[in-house]
Formats: structure tokens, sequence, C-alpha cells
């Protein structure tokens, strides 16, 4: 029976540190070789070799996950809520309003993003039949609501960020923007509330229900926001005097 | 024995371009160097001509060595001689040849001891070169599992791993002598 089928790891080691040999070798030749090529040896780059190695497998994994990422995010910007790559899509989105960018164009983005919203909403309708198209169509009614809900919050503290006597040309530009939001509000209004309408399932109802009314209080802040920035412009009380 | 701190003062006075300290330098390493690269290639022509060759490339680049406390000269040798290592397998055979092996007595310093343990040599020799470094490392020449990983450009667990595997590999080829 062989004796190294039960012997341990450690029995194993001590052999490998008992068998340590020296081997004869020509020591002095090698040493005058080398003292003769000492003198006259270029620059062998053995450090920055390893260097370069490294470097470059480190490269190609970064430009291998940066292809892997813009692929999968060009992907995800086609996805609708309930898809499985919508959660990536709201992450670029998300990373893109990060951006230093000015009010106006973040502006611009979340009415987009509200757009976006919309024609996913209308790409959802008359599926209230199957089971799992009505959690994808809840849950685009939901992503509506929020969109709405964050491009107001979001233009508003812009705007209030900009208070001071009299309206500046960015502060109308955001009044402008909080009038689309609005009209586009109204017509996520419209699309749920025909959903709702036609939902045969109680809870369904209840739940589209309850982002219509956040949808509404969202439209009615941006009404304020735009009547309050109105009573502050001088012009306007004094259209108003008038 | 002689102190890191004796080591690191000839190798500042070679970094000044003294070729006489680097000739202490390779009579203090050219023996360990020489043996680790004899073990695995198993010839002494290729094995003398890799030692001139690591010993060359370290007087080349020594401006480019900065001493760690971490790490000791011997380490950054190790290193330059695995990876001449490589380089030499990847142009060359990588296997060794019957014949060699059976040689190698011939060549040791102490042929009984050889002969003892003549079965972990060939056992050892039919393993991956990676095998083979990493139990020469951390078993022969007694290398920290930081200094295996440095000199093998790994990382500590990557290390232990292979060291497992490399440990596995060898009880089974003993298994099959």
């Amino acid at each position: 029976m062989n004796l190294f089928s039960r012997k341990s790891n450690q029995d194993l080691i001590e052999q490998l540190a008992k068998s340590r040999q020296d081997f004869q070798f020509d020591r002095f030749g090698i040493k005058n070789k080398l003292l003769m090529s000492l003198e006259n040896s270029p620059e062998e780059p053995v450090a920055h070799k390893f260097f370069t190695i490294r470097l470059i497998k480190y490269s190609a994994t970064f430009a291998g996950l940066l292809i892997f990422l813009s692929t999968a995010l060009s992907f995800a910007s086609t996805a609708k809520p309930g898809d499985k790559l919508f959660p990536l899509n709201k992450l670029e989105e998300k990373m893109i309003l990060n951006l230093p960018l000015s009010a106006e164009q973040k502006a611009d983005l979340q009415v987009r993003i509200v757009s976006k919203r919309l024609e996913a909403l209308k790409a959802v309708e008359n599926t209230t039949n199957n089971v799992r198209l009505q959690a994808k169509q809840l849950e685009t009614v939901k992503e509506s609501d929020a969109s709405i809900k964050q491009a107001v919050d979001s233009v508003s503290a812009n705007k209030n960020a900009l208070k001071g006597p009299g309206k500046t040309a960015t502060e109308q530009k955001l009044d402008q923007v909080l009038n689309q939001i609005d009209d586009l509000a109204q017509k996520h209004e419209q699309r749920i509330q025909s959903l709702e309408d036609s939902a045969s399932d109680k809870n369904i109802k209840q739940s589209l229900n309850q982002h219509l009314n956040e949808i509404k209080n969202s439209r009615h802040k941006a009404q304020n926001e735009i009547k309050s920035q109105d009573h502050r412009d001088p012009d306007h009380e004094k259209k108003s005097g008038d | 024995m002689i102190q890191e701190k004796d080591i690191q003062n000839l190798v500042s006075q070679a970094q000044e371009g003294d070729s006489e300290a680097f000739g202490r330098i390779y009579d203090i390493f050219s023996k360990q160097i020489y043996n680790f690269l004899f073990g695995k290639l198993r010839h002494r022509q290729t094995a003398e001509d890799l030692t001139h060759t690591v010993f060359l490339k370290a007087w080349t680049n020594l401006r480019s060595y900065k001493p760690r406390s971490s790490a000791k000269f011997s380490t950054w040798l190790y290193q330059i001689a695995n990876f001449t290592l490589i380089d030499h397998w990847r142009t060359r055979k990588t296997t060794a040849e019957l014949s060699d092996i059976e040689n190698l007595a011939r060549f040791a310093e102490d042929p009984k001891l050889y002969e003892e343990y003549e079965y972990l040599w060939i056992a050892i020799s039919e393993l991956p070169l990676e095998y083979q470094t990493v139990l020469d490392l951390r078993f022969k020449q007694a290398l920290s599992v930081e200094e295996t990983a440095q000199i093998m450009d790994k990382s500590r667990v990557g290390i232990r791993v292979l060291q497992h595997r490399a440990l596995k590999a060898l009880k089974s080829k003993l298994k099959h002598l």
C-alpha cells in the first residue's frame, strides 16, 4: 500500500522541506561572465515590463467593463417599467440628472422623462385581461406618478433657489417647464382614469385611484408654484393693480 | 547569516554603480536562485544561462528597485527569476525529459539526500509550473505567503488556493508512483 494515500499535508510539507537540495554549478564561471557583462549592459526594463503587463491587464478589464456597461445601458434605454432592464434605464436617468447641468437643462430632461413615461403608459393600454401584464400596467402607472412628482419637486426646488425680486429669464423658462409638466400630467391623468374605468378588479381600481390622486397633488403643486412666482413678479402686481 | 540591513547597504552601493558590491550580492544569492531555476529546468547549461540572465537583469534594473519593509531584496530577485523562467518556457519546451531527471543526482551536492527524496522530485517535475513554483518557494525556500505572492504576482488568497491545489496534485501523483 502506498504510504502517501494516508499522509497529511503537514507530512508532505515536512518532506518537501527535507528534500531541499543544493546543486553544483559553475558559480565562478557565471560570476566572471556576469562581471564582464556589467560594463556594457544595456537597460532592460524588467520592472516596466511587469508594470506594462499589469497596465494592459487592467486597461483590458476596464475597457471590457465599459463595453458591457454601454451595451447594457443602450439596451436599457428603450426598456419600459416592468421590464427587467428598466432599473438600469432609471439608473442611467439618475446619472444624467446628477451631472453638473444648468437648472434649465435639468428641467428639460425631467420633461423628457415624463414624456417617456407617458409613451410607456400608452403601450400598456388594453392589457387588463392578462395577470402578468396587469402587474406591468400597475408598475407603469406607479412610474408615471413618480416621474411627475420628481419633475415638479426638482424644478420647484431649482426655481426656489433663484428667489429674488423680479423674474429672471431662468425662472420664466422654469415656469414654462412647469406648465409643460402640468399639461403632460393631465394626459397621464386621462390615461390612468381610462384604465381605472376599464379595470374590473377592486384592488387595482383602488391602486390606480391612489396614483391619480398623487398626480393631482403634483399638478396642484406645479400650478401653485407658477402662481406664487407671479405674485412676486412686480409686473404681475402692476398688472393686478391696473 | 547575513542581515537584510547589510544586503541593503550592498544594494545601495551597487545602485551607485559599484560592480564589486553587486558581485558580493551575486555571491550571497546565486546558489538560491540557481537551485530555484535548476529544480524546474533540470538542465545544467540552461539553468546556468538563466542564472546569468537573472543577475544581469537585476543589475540593469537596480535603480528602479526601492527597498520596502514588507519585502526583502531576495524577493525582488526571485521575482525576476520567476518571470525569466516563464519567458523561457514560453519559447522553449514545456516538459522535462526523463533523461534530464535521471541525471539530477549527478549534480546534487548531497547525492544520498537526493536519492532519498528522488520520488518527490520526480512527482513534482510532473506538476504544472505554477504548482512547482509555489511548492518550491513556500516549502523548500521557506518563504512567507506574502513574499511568494509578490514573486508570483498574485494575491495572498491566490497563493493559499494555489498551494492547496499544488499539495493535492502532488499527493495524487505520489499515490500513482
